[in-house]
C-alpha cells in the first residue's frame, strides 16, 4: 500500500519536496509513518521530525486527511491511499 | 460607546450594505476593543484594516525601533521614521486613516508580566507574535479570561489561521504544548504573504465581533501561495492540555 507524506513550512525547506510518496506492508499509525519518513529521507528531516528518543516531535502538528491525529494515538492506522500531512510550527513577525 | 453618527454611517456605508452586518454589526465594531500583538507584518495590516472597518479602540503592543528589514512587511512603518519607535509610527499612520480611532500604544511586546492586565482591557486579541513564549502568554489569559484569540503564522510563501475561544476549541497548548525546539524569531517572508494572512485575521475579528459568518474555530486554514492551495483542517483538544486540559495550572487573572 502506498500512502502520500506532504510537508509544510521548516519540513518542506528540510525535506526539499513537497511531498514523498512512501510504500507501507499494511495500515500503520502516524508516528510509524514519521519514523520511515525520518529513516529514508535523510538525517535533517529525521531531526526535524524525531526527537533524541525516536518520538515525533510534539510541536509537529500531522494530519491524516483534513483531521488532525495525535502523535500518541495508536488506534488510528493511516491506509493505503491517504495522505498524511506534517506541519511545523509557524509563528508571526 | 455611543450609537452611530452621521458620519460614521457615511464612513462604513458600503461595508453595512453586507447581509448580516448593518448597523448593528457596525456598532458592534465601534464598542469594541482589540489588542493587536505587536504590529509587524502581520499586525500592521490587522490594524490598519480594522482602522478601517472602524473599531472603536486598538491596544497595539510591540517593543523596540524601526529597522530597515521591518520595511518590506511591516506597513505601519515609513522609511522616514527608521530608528523611530514602532508604536508611534503606527499611531500616527492609523489616525491619518481613522482619526475617531482610540489607540493605546504599549512599546512592549506581550509576556507573563504584562499579558494579564492587556487581555482583560480588551475584547478579543490578535495573536502576531514571531516567540512562542509571547503566544503562549497571550493563549494562557485568553484562556483564563474567556476571550477570543485569533491566532495567525507564516513562513516562506505559507500560512495557517485559527481562532481560539475555550472551551470551545482547542488552545495553543493544545496544539504545542512545548516551546518548538527548531523555531526561529527571523524566516523568510514577502509581505504580501503577512498581509494576505493579515487581512483573513482582520475579517475574523470583524466576524467574531459582529456575529457575521462563521470563523475560523477549531479549524485551522493552511495556505500555501506558491501553488494557490488552501485547506481546512480540523484540531483537536488536549484532555491533557496543561493550559484547557481537566487538570490545567492555575493561571492568575
Amino acid at each position: 500500500m502506498s500512502v502520500t507524506v506532504e510537508y509544510a513550512a521548516q519540513i518542506k525547506q528540510v525535506a526539499g519536496v513537497a511531498h514523498h510518496i512512501i510504500e507501507l506492508a499494511e495500515p500503520c499509525t502516524v508516528a510509524e509513518i514519521a519514523r520511515q519518513v525520518a529513516a529514508n529521507h535523510g538525517e535533517q528531516l529525521a531531526d526535524i521530525l524525531l526527537d533524541d528518543n525516536q518520538q515525533p516531535r510534539s510541536s509537529i502538528l500531522v494530519f491524516v486527511g483534513e483531521n488532525q491525529i495525535h502523535w500518541d494515538d495508536d488506534k488510528t492506522l493511516v491506509q493505503d491511499g491517504q495522505t498524511v500531512t506534517l506541519l511545523s510550527p509557524v509563528s508571526g513577525g | 460607546m455611543p450609537p452611530l453618527t452621521e458620519h460614521e454611517k457615511a464612513v462604513y456605508e458600503w461595508q453595512m450594505w453586507v447581509p448580516g452586518f448593518g448597523e448593528a454589526g457596525q456598532q458592534a465594531l465601534k464598542n469594541a476593543s482589540v489588542l493587536v500583538s505587536r504590529i509587524g507584518g502581520l499586525g500592521s495590516v490587522v490594524a490598519y484594516e480594522l482602522a478601517a472597518a472602524g473599531i472603536g479602540r486598538l491596544v497595539l503592543a510591540h517593543a523596540g525601533n524601526i529597522q530597515p528589514s521591518d520595511l518590506n512587511r511591516q506597513l505601519l512603518m515609513t522609511h522616514d521614521r527608521l530608528g523611530t519607535p514602532r508604536v508611534d509610527s503606527a499611531k500616527q499612520r492609523l489616525l491619518e486613516l481613522n482619526p475617531r480611532l482610540e489607540i493605546t500604544t504599549v512599546p512592549e511586546n506581550i509576556s507573563d508580566d504584562n499579558a494579564r492586565q492587556l487581555v482583560a482591557d480588551v475584547d478579543l486579541v490578535v495573536d502576531c507574535a514571531p516567540l512562542f513564549s509571547e503566544r503562549f502568554a497571550m493563549n494562557r489569559q485568553c484562556v483564563a479570561q474567556g476571550k477570543p484569540l485569533v491566532d495567525c503564522a507564516m513562513y516562506d510563501c505559507e500560512f495557517q489561521i485559527t481562532t481560539i475561544q475555550s472551551p470551545q476549541t482547542p488552545c495553543l497548548a493544545c496544539l504545542y504544548p512545548e516551546d518548538p525546539p527548531a523555531w526561529r524569531r527571523e524566516f523568510p517572508v514577502f509581505g504580501a504573504v503577512s498581509g494576505t494572512v493579515a487581512c483573513l485575521g482582520a475579517i475574523e475579528v470583524i466576524k467574531l465581533l459582529s456575529g457575521l459568518g462563521e470563523p475560523l474555530l477549531g479549524t485551522l486554514l493552511t495556505c500555501d501561495l506558491r501553488d494557490m492551495t488552501f485547506q481546512r483542517r480540523q484540531l483537536l483538544k488536549r484532555d491533557d492540555c496543561h493550559v484547557c486540559g481537566t487538570t490545567p495550572e492555575t493561571t492568575a487573572i
